[in-house]
């Protein structure tokens, strides 16, 4: 009795350590991954809420932190959302980084011959920009790009997505806000819309109030890259919202986890993304625009 | 050229010198908050679902017609009459029914009317704004008291002024041609901070009629700053002044061959609009305007046996206007637009000479509301009326119906009726001119003892509007009936104690005749390329009235073609305007004519510096005229030069 007693202890045992071993080898297959936002408010809340909604459906551990708390040690991979916190992630090296809310060439400025670091843009790819142009106005053949000092290092990528696209572009360099009135007025000749692309000086306050009043006046329409643009008078713009890119981070991140590491690969653009479309200025111009939905449809259908 | 530095860039990015350096691209770049820049106020509507018929004159229009004054810009516009009756009085009017003095027709400057309260027309040469300046002008063809009140009532002139922030830099320009041209231009524009502002100094100098004593000099200074603190506010101040040097009276009644005129206008504006969304923004608009002729001649002697001299022995005028207007632009709904707007104005005008001693003044207060609602894709409702109490015109209300009807693409019908109200001026109620010397009175030429009526105007418009994007050609038509009473005019002279001439009063005011006007017209653009554009306008009226002299003030058929095409090294235009026989009110008949006018231009650019050399003649078939037969325009032509930097 006493032995059948022992035979059993011994079976619970053996069970128990065996449970206890697969949860270990369990924990162990759930990674670490530790949120650094910018800011623990706003756009960097709403990407990092949305990418941890995803992971921890999954059941995986993810800590949220920012760069003037405390932040958290070890971890398999640290999610860097904005570029405040990507600067904070590059001075802690040794552990992989994905940046997410950076815009390609400041990700390049900052990252470049870093290792295990990769980035999904927050910036729309151009081809798609200037497909996007060519499903909404039909006929678009020239588009206008004024291009501020930030954006110069944008110029080869934008001939070959002509080339992708084949919408010709034609680009001119906007070095002070004074600059705007005639580099308009000189692309506008040629140009059937302008395509407005990110930059500190191209979008200053007053300098986008007189770009939008004079393409207007021109009656050239614009394609911009976010949702603050439309509202100002963009008649449409492509970008990817703070929600979109933490699923697809989520998403990048589950595929990249195997057997134990991080493999993230190339930085890249966002496959994801939202257009938006000022209606009230498509009528002033008379411009008949196909449906967001259409737009989407045609647009995610193409390469 | 352009293009050949622009293929050059293409072709080389990687070459290219940028001379500031750069600063990083965050993502605050893409979600900061941003500035509501097109909002409502400053999209226009697109013409096919417009309630009324518009003529917009575009900036490329302005320079390719080769035109130096404002007025002559609208012969650009289907169905409207343009005639210099003098170098200092030029008049305009749609689809006749005018005098030398056109008063059914309402011109606004960025929002500030510059009708002329005293006399009732516009002193065209008295607007501190230089050509250069002017950004576009829309031209309501048709009543539009239901937006713009009193006065808008055969049509409604929107003058446009550029923002601040177009052009920056010096421009310098200078016209130098035939019939005394001298002209002269130099503008500033710049921006500092959240500021903009622009500088212009205008001198225009001609000899307008042959054989006519109107040589006319007149200087300006017109200034702008706008500022834009931060996304949601803009504030624009708004300062002018223009002195005219003119031979002869600009008011039509002539003395002696001494007669001249001093004029001034100045104005102030200000306008702080306030952008709530993309749906919502309001404006508050303040403005002050103040003119002042002085027209002297040489005392008339009285008759014998009476010594000495009559007075007046001039016809100095002065009328000032101070407005507040308030407007609120709103969607309460996806497809409803609304705009409100509570206006109150102070009109004052003086003439000792034509109206007695006192400043007469007048107050109006004004309460509008149009809506226009979409309630399918191919439907656009829109109504609208203005309630206004007027000094002279009383209480009245001036609404509007229309509906654009859009069945397919590219075509679009609309249906149009409206009321519109014309109030007496200054000078038909109070009106006391006579020739004096106390204690006689020598003979009374003018005076209203009749307490005058508002004229009414009762509008039906049908339009049809064709667009075809592929051929780039733009079709709009209009078919019209208006129904006019209680048209203001001279009577028969009228009874006046002690008048030693005994007739009378030459002249007195009251409403007399009434007046049905019938038309069709169509406006017609085609830019079949970028180099070559068009514009092409044909009118047809009919006037039935109790008056023979509106049956007759219309011409009964009117063309205007304004062509242009870049030849590549030189760019060339031409206008020709043709206009049917025509008498103006109380004038003799000026017989049908052609007009040509030509404009060769070649552009520069050198670095930074962009120049232009054109060449303008006018009239090149020879004299012709405008009103009577014998005030004659002959053939002149002017050398430009325009260059900024």
């Amino acid at each position: 009795m006493i032995w059948l007693l022992r035979h059993h202890l011994a079976r619970l045992s053996f069970v128990l350590l065996a449970c206890s071993l697969l949860c270990a080898g369990l924990a162990r297959a759930a990674p670490v991954i530790n949120v650094l936002v910018a800011e623990p408010t706003g756009i960097y809340q709403e990407t990092a809420n949305s990418l941890t909604q995803a992971l921890g459906r999954e059941g995986w551990k993810v800590t949220v932190t920012s760069p003037g708390r405390n932040p958290a040690s070890g971890g398999d991979l640290t999610v860097a959302i904005g570029t405040k916190a990507l600067e904070a992630a590059l001075a802690q090296p040794g552990r992989p980084v994905l940046s997410l809310l950076v815009p390609q060439l400041t990700y390049e400025r900052l990252a470049s011959g870093q290792q295990q670091v990769s980035a999904l843009y927050l910036d729309q790819p151009l081809t798609r920009q200037l497909r996007l142009l060519g499903l909404a106005l039909p006929g678009m053949k020239k588009a206008g790009v004024p291009l501020g000092p930030a954006s110069q290092g944008l110029q080869a990528a934008l001939q070959n997505a002509a080339k992708d696209s084949g919408i010709q572009v034609n680009s001119a360099p906007i070095n002070k806000g004074s600059d705007m009135y005639a580099v308009l007025i000189d692309l506008a000749e040629d140009s059937q819309a302008f395509l407005l692309l990110p930059d500190p000086v191209a979008t200053q306050r007053s300098t986008l109030q007189n770009f939008f009043l004079q393409t207007y006046r021109l009656k050239k329409p614009v394609l911009a890259y976010s949702a603050p643009l439309v509202q100002s008078g963009a008649l449409l713009a492509l970008y990817a919202t703070p929600a979109q890119l933490g699923e697809e981070a989520a998403a990048w991140i589950r595929e990249s986890w195997s057997k134990g590491v991080f493999r993230m690969g190339e930085a890249r653009y966002p496959k994801r993304f939202t257009i938006g479309v000022n209606h009230t200025v498509a009528r002033s111009l008379d411009i008949a625009l196909p449906s967001e939905a259409a737009l989407t449809r045609q647009l995610e259908a193409m390469p | 050229m352009l293009n050949r530095s622009l293929a050059v860039m293409a072709c080389m990015p990687t070459v290219l010198a940028w001379a500031a350096p750069a600063d990083p691209l965050s993502e605050m770049d893409y979600f900061s908050e941003q500035p509501v820049v097109l909002s409502a106020s400053r999209l226009s509507q697109p013409v096919n679902r417009a309630p009324a018929a518009v003529t917009v004159i575009t900036r490329e229009m302005i320079e390719a017609s080769g035109f130096r004054h404002l007025p002559d810009l609208l012969r650009l516009v289907p169905g409207f009459q343009v005639s210099w009756v003098r170098g200092n009085i030029p008049t305009v009017t749609y689809q006749g029914l005018s005098s030398i003095y056109s008063r059914r027709i309402q011109v606004l400057v960025d929002g500030r009317s510059v009708y002329n309260p005293a006399y009732g027309q516009v002193q065209w040469r008295g607007i501190p704004l230089a050509l250069d300046d002017i950004d576009r002008i829309e031209v309501v063809r048709g009543p539009n008291a239901a937006n713009d009140g009193v006065n808008a009532v055969q049509a409604s002139i929107h003058i446009y002024t550029r923002s601040a922030s177009d052009d920056p830099g010096w421009t310098v320009g200078a016209s130098v041609g035939s019939a005394k041209v001298r002209d002269g231009l130099l503008r500033y524009a710049g921006a500092s901070g959240d500021w903009l502002w622009r500088v212009t100094l205008n001198s225009r100098s001609d000899d307008w009629l042959k054989n006519q004593r109107d040589e006319a000099h007149d200087h300006l200074l017109d200034a702008r700053a706008e500022w834009r603190p931060n996304n949601r506010d803009a504030v624009t101040l708004q300062a002018g002044g223009v002195l005219g040097e003119w031979d002869n009276s600009s008011v039509g009644y002539t003395f002696s061959n001494q007669q001249t005129t001093d004029f001034f206008n100045g104005y102030v504006q200000a306008r702080w609009q306030r952008t709530l969304s993309t749906r919502s923004e309001w404006s508050l608009l303040v403005n002050h305007t103040v003119t002042r002729a002085d027209e002297t001649f040489p005392p008339i002697p009285a008759p014998l046996p009476f010594s000495g001299v009559l007075a007046p022995d001039n016809l100095n005028y002065g009328f000032s206007r101070s407005a507040l207007e308030f407007s609120w632009q709103g969607q309460p709904l996806e497809q409803l637009r609304t705009v409100w707007t509570a206006e109150a104005r102070l009109d004052r005008a003086w003439s000792a000479s034509l109206a007695g001693p006192d400043t007469h003044q007048g107050t109006m207060y004004r309460l509008s509301g149009s809506m226009e609602w979409n309630p399918a894709e191919e439907w656009v409702l829109h109504a609208g009326a203005m309630l206004e109490k007027h000094y002279y015109a009383g209480t009245r209300l001036s609404p509007r119906l229309a509906v654009n009807w859009l069945p397919v693409p590219g075509h679009s019908f609309r249906l149009g009726v409206s009321r519109a109200y014309r109030s007496p001026t200054f000078l038909e109620q109070e009106s006391d001119f006579k020739f004096t010397q106390a204690p006689f009175i020598f003979d009374q030429r003018l005076l209203s003892p009749f307490k005058l009526k508002p004229e009414r105007m009762d509008s039906v418009e049908l339009g049809y509007l064709f667009h075809l994007q592929k051929l780039g050609l733009d079709l709009d038509t209009r078919l019209f009936h208006n129904r006019l009473d209680d048209i203001i005019d001279f009577t028969t002279p009228y009874p006046v104690a002690g008048e030693l001439a005994g007739d009378g009063a030459d002249l007195t005011y009251a409403n007399l005749y009434r007046a049905h006007q019938w038309g069709g017209e169509y406006q017609l653009r085609w830019q079949p390329g970028k180099a070559t554009w068009l514009a092409l306008s044909q009118s047809r009226t009919r006037i039935r009235s109790d008056f023979q002299d509106l049956v007759d003030s219309a011409p009964a058929q009117s063309l205007t073609l304004l062509a242009s095409h870049d030849f590549g090294l030189l760019s060339g235009s031409v206008g020709y305007y043709r206009v049917g026989k025509i008498r103006w009110v109380g004038s003799f008949e000026t017989p049908a004519y052609d007009r040509i006018d030509l404009r060769l231009s070649r552009a520069f650019k050198v670095g930074n510096t962009r120049a232009e050399l054109a060449v303008v003649a006018q009239s090149i078939l020879g004299d012709y005229s405008e009103f009577d037969t014998d005030r004659l325009f002959e053939p002149r032509a002017y050398v430009s030069f325009k260059m900024h930097f």
